[in-house]
């Protein structure tokens, strides 16, 4: 990416093209250090259960907050289009974004995301305000079918999460790409 | 009647009794949460905030409250 280059998506122009999570770093500082020497305005959040007396997500929160970026938070451990959808309302309150990363696990080995039930969960999302970001393979047929219901943007994989293989299919992204290229 | 009969409930997976007729605000006073940043489901439907008070929950409730974490 250019110095100049603008990304807009999602109702926002960035300057920077990469998302950032914020897990699993050594601590809260690490973590804030590494989003800001990354320069992502994107960084990607989550909801857990949270017991009465833990206070320590607002801490986490407020790091976030203070760092003034664009948060994505996701729909991880949703095995049906019924459970994304429900912590999808949870977050938009929670974290105050129309912005969801959409995922459906349809597979724990390969953590592949389930096609069928993402879809069904888009469609309702974005029905309903939201911007949803879909965790998909780089299947074309429902690429197609995600921006059909109203998807602007697209997250295939590049292979299996924690698979250290890179971008295994990369054809098959470029003819997603060919096919839908106002695709984000 | 509130007060008079106990309920069974799990809350984020935890067995848990309430008194009859209590409602997500009484239930988050209850249980005394410190921070505000949760999100409430009942049944693994979403419970907006501004329903908390009118949201009665009720024998065999599963309840889920989830706050911000880090994630990918």
């Amino acid at each position: 990416m250019k110095n100049n280059d603008i990304w807009e998506i999602g109702g926002k122009t960035l300057s920077s093209r990469l998302l950032i999570g914020s897990a699993l770093y050594p601590s809260p500082a690490n973590m804030e250090d590494a989003i800001k020497i990354s320069k992502s305005q994107i960084v990607t959040v989550a909801l857990r259960r949270q017991s009465s007396g833990d206070d320590t997500s607002g801490d986490f929160w407020n790091i976030i907050k203070s760092l003034g970026i664009e948060v994505l938070p996701n729909t991880a451990g949703s095995h049906s289009a019924k459970e994304a959808i429900t912590t999808a309302y949870m977050a938009r309150e929670v974290f105050g974004t129309n912005w969801i990363k959409l995922e459906v696990i349809g597979d724990l080995y390969n953590l592949q995301p389930d096609p069928f039930e993402t879809v069904i969960a888009a469609e309702i999302l974005i029905k309903d305000g939201f911007e949803v970001f879909p965790y998909t393979t780089d299947d074309l047929v429902v690429a197609k079918k995600l921006a059909n219901v109203g998807c602007n943007i697209l997250m295939p994989w590049g292979s299996p999460i924690g698979s250290g293989k890179g971008l295994i299919n990369i054809d098959n992204l470029k003819t997603i790409l060919k096919i839908k290229p106002k695709i984000n | 009647m509130k007060g008079y009969i106990l309920i069974e409930v799990s809350i984020n997976g935890k067995i848990t009794k309430l008194e009859n007729d209590t409602n997500i605000k009484q239930m988050i006073n209850i249980l005394n949460y410190k921070s505000k940043l949760y999100a409430v489901a009942i049944n693994t439907t979403f419970i907006s905030i501004n329903k908390y008070e009118i949201t009665i929950i009720k024998q065999g409730d599963t309840i889920d409250i989830l706050a911000p974490i880090q994630g990918g």
